[in-house]
């Protein structure tokens, strides 16, 4: 705080500027948080309804975007009942030592470019760490319940949360030998620029640059074993013994009800974002456009716009015709890169110049569209595929993707440390071709 | 003092009534949870404290290990080793008077330790450097002025107090131009002469190896008398203590990190064993 | 900014606060896990005092800190051996009181 100049100067006096700053910044964030867990359980139903073919929420307001709103206000005027054997104390703090978890993480996450609300040159290992006051928000839940049932839930879900910690761990920790700084910042710029496997390291490949492009597959199955380990850390099906209503009634927060409940779903929520967020970070380039250019923007819908219709005339379903999109999409991005122009086109965007509230804008709607998608994917994944019992789930965790993880760790270890290899395996190639 | 250093020290005292509190209730609490939510009270508080003295690796490597790995442990220990049905555990404890002084002595001759007795090296030490016949001190401080940096030490921030002193200065002296060179980076303050010390601050330098020197410029003649202590560097900033203990741990430690992960894995796996159930025939 | 009114003695008089109740806690408690918490309260004071004469003083270098990384994972290692131990305890006696753990006194 030493040499800080306050971005927003109020008062004049340093510190009571730096209260008001911190907590104005907090304010807008936990706003933010509230709004998107709400509109995100609309969000849930509606996908739910219609991936089960049927209109889920209709009545209120707009094809029942009041939904959201009537369910807040339910929660909060609902009687407050504590059980009798429970300890008081803990029962009432522990909701809010889980959503301190959560919204720790938060203010830690590189939503526009060049500045997060707390920035770490720890980024990563502070998101990891604060990560674990949830576990033990969750311990103390279940323990204060009083009851056998919320006691079982709340061990299968710290123990689930814990256990899962390791691949996670391991696959960012093969990330962060290829980006080499552990701040966030740091790590979506490092993705601006070069193709897979460190060929051409100067050009904006806008998404092959991306992590998960980094190494080819290897990134790859980095990123999906992030992704299946984040599903499990946030309690979400496949994972969702703890909660699920056949097998323990509601789990650690059974015996919660009205707005203490009303918590723990915000912090499900925002456990949500937080791991989303880190996956789009590492993997899919934070706040850079997937286009770094017009050129390749302009080659991107062309080329998606070709094979789409060709992948349509081929099978004639619009499945088809979107996978086609996706993947000439794609290869005109890669056409770009090696065609287009090269050097600091636009840094950081490819609309806006760099450090002006358009580049922010920007990077904060690339951003959070990239975090919103893998949370679509989340709710996907929660109607389509059925529960792992929990000894299948830790059987999963620690037999198949932790040594997954591990080999994988070795494999991008190899491939960072050792390029030269790889390009004489090239050149080689190359001689044995001509 | 400024409205940053307040708040700093707010801050610590804040955080060490915090600590204090959960040490205390970790130690007479009757509830055995409680006392165990208490060190995560204690475990919070200390991380804060190292990330107060700028040491934030070792804050999130303690929030990582000890409050998700081994306090989680801990509570698991509680709640299994105990019946389901008793939620407002009893933690006994013997509470001999014979303890309680024994511990109150103990605290009494560390506080007699700290307070009185040691004398903490605080100045990192002069260094002596002729110069025109005559004899000059350099010293080099952290941020605040007064907490000293070694010759060769890290500053973990980005701010560094500069001084030097001269015994008998010769002629007049005007101005001492302090110096800072890093590779391509330079940075100068110019100040007035003092007799006895001479200080400047120099703040927001980046990361890296810093070697500093002075001029002395004296009225009347044009060359500046130039100051520098042995070459090589005399600091290094860095933000934040993590390139430090990577750079010991990839160095004079890497042996003692190799034998600590052995010595891990033999735990995982002892505690593995120890903690089986038995298959009763 | 590092502090100006000799916080250094302050930190150590904190560590030694900590520290004595983790050694009240020791002698005092009957459960097992209680003594391990007070254990763990004794190291995290140790690794308060490493991370204060490392940081406040010029001399300590970087060797203060290496140390309290190397003290926070053995005492993981420590922790984890130790709840095994508990948990066998537990199995064996059906409570784990120290007091009450006297198998192999005559």
């Amino acid at each position: 705080m030493a040499n800080v100049t306050w971005p927003i100067v109020i008062t004049g006096l340093p510190l009571l500027d730096g209260f008001l700053c911190i907590f104005a910044i907090c304010f807008i964030l936990i706003n933010f948080i509230a709004v998107y867990a709400g509109v995100s359980t609309y969000a849930e139903r509606k996908i739910a309804g219609h991936m089960q073919a049927r209109v889920g929420p209709y009545r209120i307001w707009w094809h029942g975007f009041g939904v959201w709103i009537a369910d807040a206000l339910k929660l909060m005027i609902k009687e407050d009942i504590i059980a009798k054997d429970t300890d008081r104390l803990l029962f009432k703090l522990s909701p809010y030592v889980v959503f301190a978890g959560s919204f720790a993480c938060w203010v830690a996450l590189p939503f526009i470019p060049d500045w997060s609300p707390a920035h770490f040159n720890i980024g990563i290992l502070y998101l990891l760490a604060v990560s674990s006051a949830v576990v033990i928000g969750i311990l103390m839940a279940g323990w204060s319940s009083g009851s056998k049932w919320a006691l079982f839930g709340a061990m299968r879900s710290a123990a689930q949360i814990v256990s899962y910690e390791v691949p996670i761990g391991i696959t960012l920790l093969g990330m962060l030998l290829i980006y080499g700084t552990l701040d966030m910042q740091e790590i979506s710029k490092a993705q601006e620029k070069g193709l897979p496997f460190g060929f051409m390291a100067d050009t904006q490949g806008g998404l092959w640059s991306w992590g998960l492009n980094r190494y080819g597959p290897f990134t790859l199955i980095a990123f999906l074993i992030y992704y299946i380990g984040a599903l499990a850390e946030t309690n979400r099906t496949p994972f969702d013994i703890p909660e699920a209503e056949s097998e323990l009634v509601a789990g650690y927060h059974t015996e919660y009800s009205g707005m203490r409940f009303s918590f723990f779903f915000l912090s499900e929520y925002a456990n949500m974002f937080v791991v989303s967020a880190i996956a789009t970070t590492f993997f899919l380039g934070g706040w850079l456009p997937p286009f770094p250019s017009v050129h390749a923007a302009i080659a991107s819908v062309v080329g998606g716009g070709a094979l789409a219709a060709l992948a349509y005339g081929y099978k004639k379903k619009g499945f088809d015709a979107t996978i086609g999109f996706i993947v000439g999409s794609g290869l005109g991005v890669l056409y770009s890169a090696f065609t287009g122009p090269h050097g600091e086109i636009h840094p950081y965007g490819f609309l806006a110049p760099k450090d002006s509230l358009g580049a922010a804008i920007e990077g904060g709607f690339w951003f959070s569209s990239k975090c919103f998608a893998l949370i679509f994917v989340m709710m996907w994944l929660r109607w389509t595929l059925p529960r792992y019992r929990v000894d299948q789930l830790m059987d999963l965790c620690w037999k198949k993707l932790t040594p997954l993880a591990f080999i994988n760790l070795l494999v991008i270890g190899i491939l960072e440390t050792r390029p030269q290899w790889w390009h004489a395996l090239v050149e080689w190639a190359k001689k044995g071709a001509s | 003092m400024a409205a940053p250093e307040i708040l700093l020290n707010v801050v610590f005292y804040v955080l060490a009534a915090a600590a204090i509190g959960g040490a205390v209730a970790v130690a007479a609490s009757k509830n055995i949870v409680r006392s165990a939510f208490a060190l995560l009270a204690v475990l919070f508080s200390a991380a804060a404290l190292y990330a107060v003295m700028k040491a934030d690796f070792i804050a999130a490597a303690q929030v990582l290990i000890y409050v998700g790995g081994i306090l989680v442990l801990i509570i698991f220990a509680v709640m299994l080793t105990h019946r389901i049905t008793d939620v407002k555990l009893s933690n006994e404890s013997t509470p001999g008077p014979a303890a309680f002084c024994a511990c109150l002595c103990l605290l009494f001759s560390l506080v007699v330790v700290i307070l009185f007795t040691a004398k903490w090296p605080r100045d990192a030490g002069e260094v002596r450097v002729p110069a025109d016949g005559n004899e000059v001190f350099l010293r080099q401080y952290q941020a605040d002025g007064a907490t000293g940096l070694a010759f060769g030490g890290s500053a973990f921030e980005g701010s560094v107090v500069l001084s030097l002193r001269l015994e008998t200065p010769p002629k007049t002296v005007d101005y001492v131009k302090f110096i800072a060179v890093s590779g391509a980076e330079k940075k100068t303050v110019s100040v007035p002469f003092q007799k006895g010390v001479t200080k400047a601050e120099l703040h927001d330098l980046p990361e890296g190896d810093w070697h500093w020197f002075a001029e002395l410029s004296v009225p009347g003649e044009d060359k500046a008398v130039k100051v520098e202590s042995s070459a090589g560097r005399d600091f290094a900033v860095y933000r934040g203590v993590t390139e430090p203990i990577a750079m010991a741990l990839a160095g004079p430690y890497l042996f003692a990190f190799e034998v600590v992960s052995v010595l891990l894995l033999a735990a995982l796996v002892g505690a593995a064993f120890l903690a089986r159930k038995e298959v009763k025939e | 900014m590092i502090f100006t009114r000799h916080p250094l003695e302050h930190m150590l008089l904190l560590s030694a606060i900590i520290f004595c109740s983790g050694v009240y806690t020791i002698l005092t408690r009957k459960n097992a896990v209680s003594i391990l918490m007070g254990v763990e309260l004794v190291l995290n004071a140790a690794n308060i005092n490493f991370v204060a004469f490392s940081q406040y003083t010029g001399h300590g270098g970087v060797h203060g800190n290496i140390f309290t990384i190397f003290v926070i994972l053995l005492a993981a290692a420590e922790a984890a051996v130790a709840l095994a131990i508990i948990i066998g305890m537990y199995q064996n006696f059906g409570k784990v009181d120290v007091d009450q753990a006297d198998n192999m006194k005559e």
